[in-house]
């Protein structure tokens, strides 16, 4: 048998095989998952695992149920009246789904960073701490080495460290964006999602997101939905192409970018008409 | 997508300019088998005229090369392309060099038919035109391969690299017993030997232009591999 | 024609048209801002002193002496008829001179005809009283008594300033001292009537109750007696005066406000004069069944109305906001709570009035006054109208106001917040208290400026629920609890209404009417922008968020 598997393909040598992961290394499993705005069925059959520390892009095109998918691993569907959902979506092997979970409890486990920067109109510092507030810190010195660590951990430390108890508004958008992700990973979740986090950016301040999310990714599971592949392809480690509501191909990001094995995937990422 | 079209891109001009860039490979491919065929002719007919002509154009494919190497950066710095179009990119980058350096071969080919030759020689370059007449078919085989970019096409010239394979040694053998048998000969052998060898070449890059083909076609690489694996894994599959 | 369709083409007729409407606005405001201020302003100006000679048809001679209020011109024919001589001319002027000396006249306030004036004059010793009864007197100073004896004018001064200060002591004392007697008497006869209805009422309890009260007569004596040496003291001096009639007044110098020859003052004078005008119109009480005298108790009751109108309104329409935009469904039950809501705000505010009386004032305070004041009963505590029944009507008033600007405050705020704040763990409620209120306090703010706005005028409903005419204290002293909302009190727009309408000599009172209203507008301003300046702090603050 000729070997012609990724792993000796591709120059990359811990790609996983993310269809057969062993259970240590998977952050969440996602099962049959349906979810139906009303009548309209926005995802279908949804199954698939995201490993542990690794960074996965959900690609495909507008309206694909990427971002869907996305906000019902932190349960942000739950603010759409009209949607249902069937299927499980199971972290440490517990369903999030389940009848007895804490919505705000998982919510401080699965962080998530949105679209467009969206810092309160309080000061950066009042922004890092507003997740370990909520959770009654209030002890001084810990809210401040929260917010150094966080502010590092976002490589925001050393540009706001004079000021951050200046308002968040006037840091640029890249800097916004950030600040952000800091405020997520303040509360140390353990997972984190990220909507399309560099949309609103200008190429310069999207280097830097993704820079920071090679980082990121050393201590948490990264979950990132991008409508732009080539950053999907540069910052990702598995991509999941999704189209209509299906998940069409899941794999190594280095193997779906130069041989897709689905033709839709193909003609998504070469720019075909579908 | 074992049919082969660069069409159906949302960007037209993507379209075109891959277009383009296979056209110039084509063009390109069909000049380095004109030179591969004139200096044969030269080499068979001992014409000089000709050899001359095999060494004047070798510019024109240099400068071709240069041209579509130019071109695929150019798509490859605005159009980031993926999957099979960057496969295709990969494979015109490097089919051109081979053809390049098939055209190279060419040149010292008909080189030899510079050289004066003495009537016991004739007889010897006589042997290397069967060798010859197998090669340019090979290269012929491997550019409609490429042209079409058609995998059992590539996959069976690629196999057919034995048959060369076969021929030169039969050829060296023969050409090692005249060697043997008179010593004087060796100088006006050896000239051949290097034909033989050029040709030889000739044949490996294309079994490499195959192995680009394939890999276009299938994402797969072949490069340094058993041919009865690659016959194991593909032909199943045909 | 061209050039027309061009013309209109361009937009210009738009611009000039929405710039003519502007126009229109500005000069409406600012004319009648002008008018109320120099009408209300002239009021405290001291103005000349004249002297009229008359001759009358019959050729008897009379003294007018007065001010000149009013100049009118009119037809000669009008008064030809009464045998005046016009001389041939078309029109006479006449004039309205308020004469005051009510003692001698009825009227303060009488008409001269041009052509029956011989003679006019401003004597530089013609002299205006301002007294505490009969309005002002008009005349000259005869002489002035210190004691019985006749000293000379230039003490006048001296003595007037020991009469302010005795009546400072004594109104002093009237109001606080023996007004905390008189309280805590009552409070000792509640505390008693209480005990019996509740048979509690024990011998030691009355005796207890006795002492006390005896302590506080004690007291009262006390004082009772420092008052009436106090009052003996101000009666010490008088003047006698000489009015236009050439009759002789003796006016004890503690009846005396003020006296000023207003003929001779300068323009520094005048000016000074102008400034402690206001001044005693704003800080004084009122006098002469209000048509004299200050305005305090009436600043004091609109303002406190109105804080604490504001203070009812704001959470109750906050509340109801963020119930209807954050928790309610969006179903037919909420639109048509939306719809109710819009409809509240084109109620006419005089049956928020009638409801306010027939709910709060019968129905509340009746109940509370039965459940929590029965000693006092059968006089109401709570179970009349009162300045908290005032406040709470203009809040159910004013809250559509509220609460439409807050809910569009709360719609206004980029579902993106709410998002990010949700996805940090945070319940809705904590969403709500950290991040979407303090985003949403410039709508609010702008709410309650509206309300405030409203709530400010509003006169008609205040007629049944708490607003009179003479407020005997204000809702505020040094008695404990210190506020006491169930009082009656003031109102400036009650103020103006009662003296411009209700008082015995209208004509007399319109310079006041004026005055009342710019203070009330001013109030109204002032109120406004200390709510703007509020506002536009917190939007400085959210600035960057609405684009």
């Amino acid at each position: 048998m000729i070997n012609v598997k990724p792993e000796t393909t591709a120059s990359n040598n811990k790609v996983l095989d993310i269809h057969n992961l062993p259970d240590d290394q998977v952050a969440l499993e996602i099962k049959d998952l349906n979810l139906f705005y009303g009548d309209k069925q926005a995802l279908q059959n949804i199954s698939m695992k995201i490993p542990k520390g690794q960074v996965t892009a959900f690609i495909g095109p507008s309206g694909c149920g990427k971002s869907t998918l996305l906000r019902s691993i932190n349960r942000m569907n739950d603010l759409v009246d009209i949607c249902k959902i069937t299927g499980e979506i199971n972290l440490h092997g517990e369903n999030i789904y389940g009848k007895h979970v804490d919505v705000a409890q998982l919510r401080r486990k699965v962080g998530m960073v949105f679209q467009r920067p969206n810092p309160f109109p309080k000061s950066i510092y009042e922004n890092v701490v507003y997740g370990l507030r909520l959770i009654g810190i209030k002890n001084r010195r810990t809210l401040d080495e929260a917010c150094e660590k966080a502010l590092r951990a976002a490589a925001l430390w050393d540009e706001v460290k004079d000021r951050i108890h200046d308002s968040a508004l006037g840091l640029s958008g890249g800097q916004q964006q950030r600040l952000v992700i800091a405020r997520a990973i303040a509360i140390e979740p353990e997972v984190l999602l990220l909507d399309e986090p560099t949309s609103a950016l200008d190429p310069i301040s999207t280097l830097v997101i993704e820079e920071l999310i090679t980082e990121l990714k050393q201590k948490y599971t990264v979950v990132i939905v991008t409508h732009n592949m080539q950053q999907a392809a540069r910052v990702s480690d598995q991509t999941a192409f999704m189209y209509m509501g299906d998940l069409i191909e899941y794999s190594d990001t280095n193997t779906l970018f130069t041989t897709p094995a689905k033709k839709k995937t193909e003609d998504y990422i070469t720019g075909r008409y579908g | 997508m074992d049919t082969f079209d660069t069409g159906r891109h949302i960007s037209g001009r993507f379209n075109a300019e891959l277009d383009t860039v296979r056209n110039h490979v084509m063009q390109m491919g069909g000049l380095v088998e004109q030179q591969l065929k004139d200096a044969l002719a030269s080499v068979s007919e001992n014409n000089e005229e000709l050899a001359r002509k095999v060494l004047s154009s070798d510019y024109k494919i240099n400068k071709m090369e240069v041209d579509i190497d130019e071109e695929c950066t150019r798509i490859i710095a605005k159009r980031q392309p993926a999957a099979s179009d960057l496969r295709l990119v990969m494979a015109i980058i490097k089919t051109i060099a081979d053809l390049e350096r098939i055209a190279d071969e060419a040149e010292k080919i008909s080189k030899v038919a510079l050289e004066q030759f003495t009537a016991k020689q004739k007889d010897f370059l006589l042997n290397l035109d069967s060798l010859g007449r197998l090669v340019l078919s090979t290269l012929q085989a491997t550019l409609d391969a490429f042209t079409r970019m058609d995998f059992d096409a590539a996959l069976k010239v690629h196999q057919s690299d034995n048959r060369i394979d076969r021929e030169y040694e039969a050829l060296m053998r023969q050409l090692m017993t005249y060697m043997m048998e008179d010593p004087r000969s060796i100088p006006s052998i050896m000239s051949v030997i290097w034909s033989a060898r050029a040709l030889e070449r000739i044949g490996d890059r294309c079994q490499n232009i195959c192995e680009y083909v394939i890999y276009f076609v299938k994402g797969k690489v072949i490069r340094h591999i058993s041919e009865e694996d690659v016959a194991r894994d593909f032909l199943g599959e045909i | 024609m061209n050039n027309l369709n061009k013309w209109f083409k361009s937009g210009s007729p738009w611009v000039w048209l929405s710039a003519g409407g502007v126009t229109l606005s500005l000069i409406s405001v600012v004319g009648l801002l002008l008018l109320i201020a120099s009408n209300g302003l002239s009021y405290f100006w001291p103005s000349q002193l004249h002297q009229f000679e008359m001759v009358d048809v019959d050729g008897k001679h009379s003294t007018v002496i007065g001010e000149i209020y009013d100049v009118e011109t009119i037809p000669a024919e009008q008064v030809i008829h009464t045998g005046i001589d016009v001389k041939g001319a078309e029109f006479v002027e006449r004039y309205l001179i308020k004469t005051g000396n009510r003692e001698l006249v009825n009227l303060d306030f009488r008409w001269i005809v041009a052509p029956l004036i011989q003679q006019q004059t401003q004597p530089q010793d013609l002299v205006v009283i301002e007294r505490r009864t009969n309005g002002n007197f008009y005349g000259f100073i005869e002489q002035v008594f210190m004691d019985g004896k006749a000293v000379e004018l230039s003490k006048l001064d001296n003595f007037m300033a020991r009469v302010d200060n005795l009546q400072d002591e004594i109104f002093e004392l009237q109001k606080t001292d023996i007004g905390a007697i008189n309280y805590e008497l009552e409070r000792i006869r509640l505390k008693t009537r209480k005990a019996e209805i509740n048979g509690e009422l024990t011998p030691e309890l009355i005796a207890s109750f006795d002492a006390q009260t005896q302590q506080l007569k004690d007291e009262y004596l006390a004082l009772e007696t420092n008052l009436n040496k106090l009052r003996e003291e101000v009666q010490r001096d008088k003047i006698i005066v000489r009015a236009m009639g050439g009759e002789k007044i003796e006016i004890n110098l503690e009846q005396v406000i003020h006296v000023s020859f207003n003929n001779k003052l300068n323009i520094i004078e005048k000016t000074t004069m102008f400034f402690s005008q206001i001044g005693n119109f704003i800080f004084a009480e009122p006098r002469e069944a209000n048509t004299e005298g200050g305005v305090f108790p009436a600043i004091f009751g609109t303002v406190l109305m109105v804080l604490l109108m504001t203070v009812i309104v704001a959470p109750m329409g906050v509340v109801a906001a963020i119930y209807l935009h954050e928790y309610a469904g969006n179903n037919a039950f909420t639109k048509l709570l939306r719809i109710a809501v819009i409809n509240l705000a084109g109620v006419p505010s005089i049956v928020y009035g009638v409801f306010g009386l027939g709910f709060f004032v019968y129905m509340v305070g009746g109940s509370l006054d039965q459940i929590f004041y029965p000693e006092s009963l059968p006089s109401p505590t709570f179970g009349s109208p009162g300045v908290l029944w005032s406040a709470l009507t203009l809040a159910i008033l004013t809250l559509p106001v509220v609460i439409v600007s807050t809910e569009e405050g709360l719609a206004r705020i980029p579902a993106s917040m709410r998002h990010g704040s949700l996805a940090l763990g945070a319940t809705k409620a904590e969403t709500l208290w950290r991040i979407i209120l303090p985003i949403a306090s410039p709508a609010i703010m702008t709410g309650i400026i509206l309300a405030i706005a409203r709530a400010a005028g509003e006169v008609a409903p205040l007629m049944l629920v708490g607003v009179v005419k003479m407020a005997p204290t204000l809702p505020l002293d040094g008695n404990f609890p210190f506020l006491h909302l169930e009082r009656k009190f003031m109102h400036l727009g009650f103020h103006i209404y009662d003296v411009g309408f209700q008082s015995p000599n209208v004509e007399a009172a319109r310079p006041l009417v004026y005055a009342t209203a710019l203070l009330l507008v001013t109030i109204i301003v002032a109120l406004n922008m200390t709510a703007v300046s509020i506002r536009n702090r917190l939007r400085e603050k959210y600035r960057s968020l609405e684009h």
